[in-house]
C-alpha cells in the first residue's frame, strides 16, 4: 500500500477500500498540520480545521478529477477549512490586528502564548545551518507569533508560497484567487513581517559569523 | 537621485519587488531603488523575510491530534458503510450472500428485527471499521495501558493494537444491548454473569430468549448521515439518551479493553444509577462511562469473573 501513488490511494478509497485514506493521511499528516496550524495560528482551531478537512476529503474523494496533484487538492481543502473556521468567528486566540503590543506580549509569554503544541522541531529545511534545538524552537515561536499578526488571507498565501514552496500559480489555485492576488498578499505580508523577523536575521548573521570564525580557528589549529 | 524623490514605504517596495508596480510609476521606482542604498538594503531585507519563513522548522502533528482525526475517520468510515448498507437494502431481492449469512448467525437479534437480508456490504462495513480502528490503535501511546493484557493473558501492556498486523488475533465484532439493568459494585459479578447468560448475542449462547425493548444493535452505526456527521465532528461525545447505536469511539473503547477480542457483553445500562457501558469478557468485566474511547477508557469498575462461578 505504501508504494502506491497518492492518486491511486484516493481512487481506491473512492471505490470503497478501507485502508487507502488512512495511508494517505499518514503520508501527508505533518504538512497538512503545518498548513492548518500556521493558517489558523491556533492549535485548537488547527485541530478542528484539519479534522473538518479530512472528513471533507474523505467524503469528496469521488469528486477528485486528477486535474491537480492530490496534495494540492488536500492542501486546498485544509486551507479552506482553516479560513472557514476563522471566518465563522470561531477563533479563540487568533490575533491579526497587527498590534505590536500584542506581539510583544506573545513573545514575552513564549510557548504558552503562542500555543505551540506537540512534538518538537523535527528538522530544518535543506541548506539551513544547523541550530541547537532550543534556538530552533525559539525561532519557530518567533515565526509563528509573527505570522499571527497577519490577516488570515495573507498568512495563508505566505504559508503556501514562502513556507511550503508552492509556485504562485499553484498557490493561487489552492486559494481560489488570481496569481496577482497571491503576489499582492505575499508582498504585503512580507512587508508587515519585516520588523518582526529582523532579530532572526541578526541571529542568522551571528551564526554565519560564528561559523566562519570557527572555520578560521580550526584552520589555524590544524596548521599549527 | 532619480525623479522618484521620496523613499517608497515598505509595502510599496514589497509590491514593487513582487512585480505589482508597473508603468511609469514602476520605472521611476526602479530607477530610484537602483541608486538608493537605503531602498536597496530594504529590498534585501524584504527578500530575507521569505528566507526566514522558508527556514522555519518543520512542524510535526501532535499525537493527540493525529489520534483524534483517526477516530473521526473511523466514525466516518462507519457512516459510509452504513449508507452503503442502507442503499443495498433498498435494492430488489438478490441472491443471499455468504458473508451476510455468516453475519446473521453472529447477530441473531438483528436478523429478527430486520427481515430484509443485510446484503453483501455488511462484512465490508466491519472490515472498514476494523481497519481504521487498527490504524488508530496502532498509533504510539505509551501512556495508555491495556487492561485486557492481564485479563486475557495477552502480551505486555505496551503492546500496540494494530489489527492489520495481529495475524491470528481475533478481531472484535459485537452487538450492543440495552438491558436497563442498574448495576452496582457489590453485585456486579452476578449481574454481569446473568446478563451474559441471557444475552442472545453473546458467544456460545444460541438459545437465549430475545430481549424486547431497546434490543441490540450492530457494530456499525445505523444513524443518518447527519447523525454521523455530528458524531464525526465530536467523536468523543456520548450517544444521546435512548440511543444505543454503537459509535466508532465505542468500538475503539471496547477493543482497547478486550485486546481486540470479541466481548461477551456490551450493555448500555446504569451503574450506581448513572448511565454507563458494561463490557464483559468471559473472565473479566469493566464499567466505563458513555464517553469511553480508545484513548480515554476511564474505567469506573473492573472485576474478574471466575469461569466456574
Amino acid at each position: 500500500m505504501d508504494e502506491l501513488s497518492d492518486a491511486e490511494l484516493l481512487r481506491r478509497h473512492a471505490e470503497g477500500d478501507a485502508e487507502s485514506f488512512s495511508v494517505l493521511f499518514e503520508r501527508h499528516k505533518d504538512r497538512l498540520w503545518a498548513i492548518a496550524l500556521r493558517t489558523t495560528g491556533d492549535p485548537d482551531e488547527a485541530a478542528d480545521a484539519l479534522q473538518d478537512a479530512m472528513i471533507s476529503a474523505f467524503r469528496r474523494a469521488g469528486d477528485f478529477r486528477g486535474e491537480s496533484a492530490v496534495t494540492t487538492w488536500l492542501h486546498r481543502i485544509v486551507v479552506n477549512a482553516a479560513l472557514d473556521r476563522l471566518r465563522r468567528g470561531g477563533g479563540r486566540t487568533v490575533n491579526w490586528s497587527g498590534d505590536e503590543d500584542a506581539l510583544e506580549a506573545l513573545a514575552a509569554h513564549g510557548g504558552q502564548a503562542t500555543g505551540v503544541v506537540g512534538g518538537g522541531p523535527t528538522g530544518l529545511s535543506p541548506g539551513v545551518p544547523a541550530q541547537d534545538p532550543a534556538e530552533s524552537i525559539e525561532n519557530r515561536l518567533d515565526v509563528d507569533a509573527a505570522l499571527r499578526m497577519l490577516p488570515p488571507q495573507q498568512r495563508a498565501a505566505l504559508v503556501l508560497v514562502d513556507m511550503l514552496g508552492y509556485p504562485v500559480n499553484e498557490a493561487a489555485e489552492i486559494l481560489g484567487v488570481s496569481p496577482g492576488t497571491v503576489k499582492s498578499r505575499c508582498a504585503r505580508g512580507r512587508a508587515r513581517l519585516l520588523p518582526y523577523l529582523s532579530h532572526l536575521r541578526s541571529k542568522s548573521a551571528r551564526r554565519g559569523n560564528q561559523s566562519a570564525s570557527d572555520s578560521v580557528s580550526s584552520g589555524q589549529e590544524g596548521g599549527a | 537621485m532619480s525623479g522618484h524623490t521620496h523613499h517608497p514605504d515598505t509595502e510599496e517596495l514589497a509590491d514593487f519587488q513582487a512585480g505589482l508596480v508597473i508603468g511609469t510609476r514602476g520605472k521611476r521606482l526602479a530607477a530610484h531603488v537602483s541608486q538608493c542604498s537605503l531602498c536597496t538594503s530594504a529590498s534585501d531585507q524584504i527578500d530575507s523575510v521569505s528566507t526566514e519563513l522558508a527556514a522555519a522548522p518543520v512542524l510535526k502533528i501532535p499525537h493527540q491530534v493525529e489520534r483524534r482525526i483517526a477516530e473521526a475517520l473511523l466514525a466516518e468510515a462507519a457512516a459510509r458503510d452504513t449508507r452503503a448498507r442502507q442503499a443495498e437494502r433498498r435494492l430488489p431481492d438478490g441472491p443471499p450472500h455468504e458473508h451476510a449469512r455468516l453475519w446473521t448467525r453472529r447477530v441473531p437479534v438483528l436478523t429478527r428485527a430486520f427481515t430484509v437480508p443485510l446484503g453483501a456490504l455488511v462484512p465490508a462495513a466491519v472490515c472498514v471499521i476494523l481497519a481504521v480502528a487498527g490504524y488508530i490503535l496502532s498509533l504510539p501511546s505509551p501512556s495508555i495501558s491495556h487492561p485486557a493484557s492481564s485479563a486475557a493473558g495477552l502480551a505486555g501492556s505496551g503492546e500496540h493494537h494494530d489489527i492489520m498486523s495481529t495475524g491470528g488475533r481475533r478481531v472484535s465484532a459485537f452487538v450492543v444491548t440495552a438491558s436497563g439493568t442498574d448495576y452496582a459494585a457489590a453485585t456486579l459479578k452476578a449481574q454481569v454473569r446473568r446478563e451474559v447468560r441471557t444475552d442472545p448475542s453473546s458467544s456460545g449462547i444460541a438459545s437465549a430468549p430475545v430481549r424486547t425493548g431497546s434490543g441490540a444493535q450492530s457494530v456499525a452505526p445505523r444513524g443518518s448521515a447527519s447523525d454521523q456527521a455530528s458524531a464525526s465532528a465530536s467523536p468523543s461525545a456520548p450517544p444521546s439518551a435512548g440511543d444505543t447505536t454503537p459509535t466508532g469511539t465505542l468500538v475503539g473503547c471496547v477493543m482497547r479493553l478486550t485486546g481486540d477480542h470479541e466481548p461477551a457483553l456490551v450493555d448500555r445500562a446504569n451503574f450506581d444509577s448513572h448511565p454507563a457501558y458494561v463490557i464483559a469478557m468471559p473472565n473479566h468485566a469493566w464499567v466505563v462511562p458513555l464517553d469511553c474511547t480508545a484513548t480515554h477508557t476511564a474505567v469506573i469498575e473492573s472485576v474478574a469473573l471466575s469461569p466456574a462461578a
